[in-house]
């Protein structure tokens, strides 16, 4: 447990039309960090996040979590230890019903039937899903599916989590209930957003990437009331942020 | 809508199987051997059956009045096979011209053997749409896991419902987007169609992809450990062994003979 962080160096990606997703990012996240990833659309925030857990190997540069190097020897342990939770929930749901749904990683991992089933008790616990193990998930609401999107990570128990835009087409009580949720982890926690308020609630701290590269990196407070900065990444001050702005 | 209430009725029919009295408790590992055995039954008859494989489609008639599934449901889920069926033994006419006499008229051997071809196809999908009914698609799917059938084998038909469904979504979402901005005849032609065609086939399998993506961060390495068949009753395999014998009389006991000879005397 003490050895998961997550080390960046130099990681550049390009895809297979040519485009340069990312060039040259270089950082370390260490045990308990909570840390905003942010940036216009096109920054590379999903494609860095996809790195975590040996979804994307780098073109250059080298990715290390917790001293596993991504490759095909490794891509267990790391998809162990590293939790991703996909932009979409219903890519992330594929199961018939969500019990099952929870139950497919730990499975995988090839535990017996007691810790499966006392996993995907928790992990449903957790989210406040309990009552909704027997439903499909494609049937669920917007908010459901994206608490049982995490609860499929969580069942796998891994120290990092890593959350693609969570909250993404949540209504704002389904948004305020997931910033809790994630208050509540005490996982080393990396979530990518559009919504600043959501980073600033649940973040210590803040990189902003622009065009592939980080344009910034520091505490979530310092980096979010930078209007300037900010605006440089074709950004905006969080909701919050603008309010107190305006009042002076 | 009709692309609407395929995607409903997908979703509805794995969220609530049909209640048939008596087979709902029943391990669907048993349903499945039951459906087998009637098949099975089924390919038995000769090739120029057609009257003898009535009390077969009677018992299946049976059993499904035993719930809310009608006949006309069950013939309208067993009609995708009919092209199938029907190309498989197009040539039969043309391949058997042996002279048959039927209602006192002679006519070439292939006919009946297509029709009766097309009729166990029919009878076999109306069995089959029967069980998916019943157990549902994943509980139908776990059963044959259950079986021993091979992961890869499930995993891969489990899968293709799941991509059925995304198709339907991703159709229902570009046919929703191209009427909103189409009127009349514009907007609709074949051009249009073959270009939406196509990109349903690329979006389909960009989500196919996000998916196969999620589940490998999930640790999934082809394997399906947790398709095994919730615990039910021993006794659930009586059902196979009852429908079992009642086949192999129907197969054996020229039941549409004698009921023929009751009502209009023995042949001569």
């Amino acid at each position: 447990m003490s050895h998961h962080y997550l080390a960046f160096d130099s990681v550049a990606f390009a895809y297979p039309d040519g485009s340069e997703a990312l060039r040259g990012v270089s950082f370390r996240i260490t045990h308990g960090e909570s840390v905003g990833i942010v940036g216009a659309n096109g920054a590379g925030k999903s494609t860095l996040l996809l790195h975590m857990n040996g979804t994307l190997a780098p073109s250059s540069g080298t990715v290390d979590i917790g001293g596993l190097v991504p490759g095909p020897r490794t891509l267990r342990d790391l998809r162990k230890r590293v939790g991703l939770v996909f932009q979409n929930p219903d890519d992330q749901l594929f199961m018939p019903t969500v019990e099952e749904d929870v139950a497919f990683g730990p499975l995988n991992l090839g535990l017996d039937s007691d810790a499966v089933r006392a996993r995907v008790g928790r992990a449903l616990a957790q989210v406040g899903g309990l009552e909704l193990a027997a439903r499909p998930p494609h049937h669920l609401s917007s908010g459901q599916k994206s608490r049982i999107a995490i609860a499929t990570v969580l069942a796998m128990e891994p120290d990092v989590l890593v959350l693609d835009e969570p909250a993404a087409a949540l209504d704002p009580r389904a948004r305020r209930g997931l910033i809790e949720l994630l208050q509540s982890f005490s996982h080393t926690k990396v979530v990518a957003s559009h919504d600043l308020d959501l980073i600033l609630d649940v973040c210590d701290r803040c990189m902003v990437l622009r065009e592939g590269k980080v344009a910034a990196d520091g505490p979530t407070e310092v980096i979010l009331s930078n209007r300037t900065l900010l605006e440089d990444n074709g950004l905006e001050l969080p909701l919050s942020r603008q309010a107190a702005y305006r009042v002076r | 809508m009709r692309l609407e209430k395929a995607l409903y009725d997908l979703g509805r029919r794995d969220r609530h199987p049909r209640v048939v009295d008596g087979l709902q408790n029943l391990d669907a590992r048993a349903l499945v051997a039951a459906t087998a055995f009637f098949i099975l039954t089924l390919l038995s008859f000769p090739k120029y059956a057609i009257v003898e494989l009535i009390p077969p489609g009677l018992l299946l008639l049976i059993l499904a009045s035993l719930g809310d599934l009608s006949a006309s449901r069950l013939a309208l889920r067993s009609l995708p096979v009919l092209p199938f069926a029907a190309l498989l033994g197009a040539a039969n006419p043309l391949l058997d011209q042996e002279p048959y006499l039927i209602f006192s008229t002679t006519i070439a051997a292939g006919w009946v053997s297509y029709a009766s071809l097309l009729l166990k196809s029919l009878l076999a999908a109306a069995a089959a749409a029967f069980l998916v009914e019943v157990a549902g698609f994943p509980g139908v799917c776990r059963a044959l896991r259950g079986l021993g059938l091979p992961s890869l084998f499930v995993a891969s038909l489990l899968f293709l419902r799941r991509n059925l469904s995304i198709l339907l979504e991703e159709g229902l979402r570009l046919l929703r987007t191209r009427d909103q901005r189409s009127f009349g005849r514009h907007g609709r032609g074949i051009g249009v169609t073959s270009r939406i065609l196509g990109v349903l086939f690329v979006r389909t399998l960009d989500r196919a992809e996000r998916v196969h993506a999620a589940m490998l961060a999930r640790g999934f390495t082809g394997d399906l450990p947790g398709n095994k068949p919730a615990g039910k009753p021993a006794a659930s395999w009586l059902f196979p062994v009852l429908i079992a014998a009642i086949l192999a009389c129907l197969r054996l006991v020229p039941f549409t003979e004698l009921i023929g000879g009751l009502f209009l005397g023995a042949p001569p």
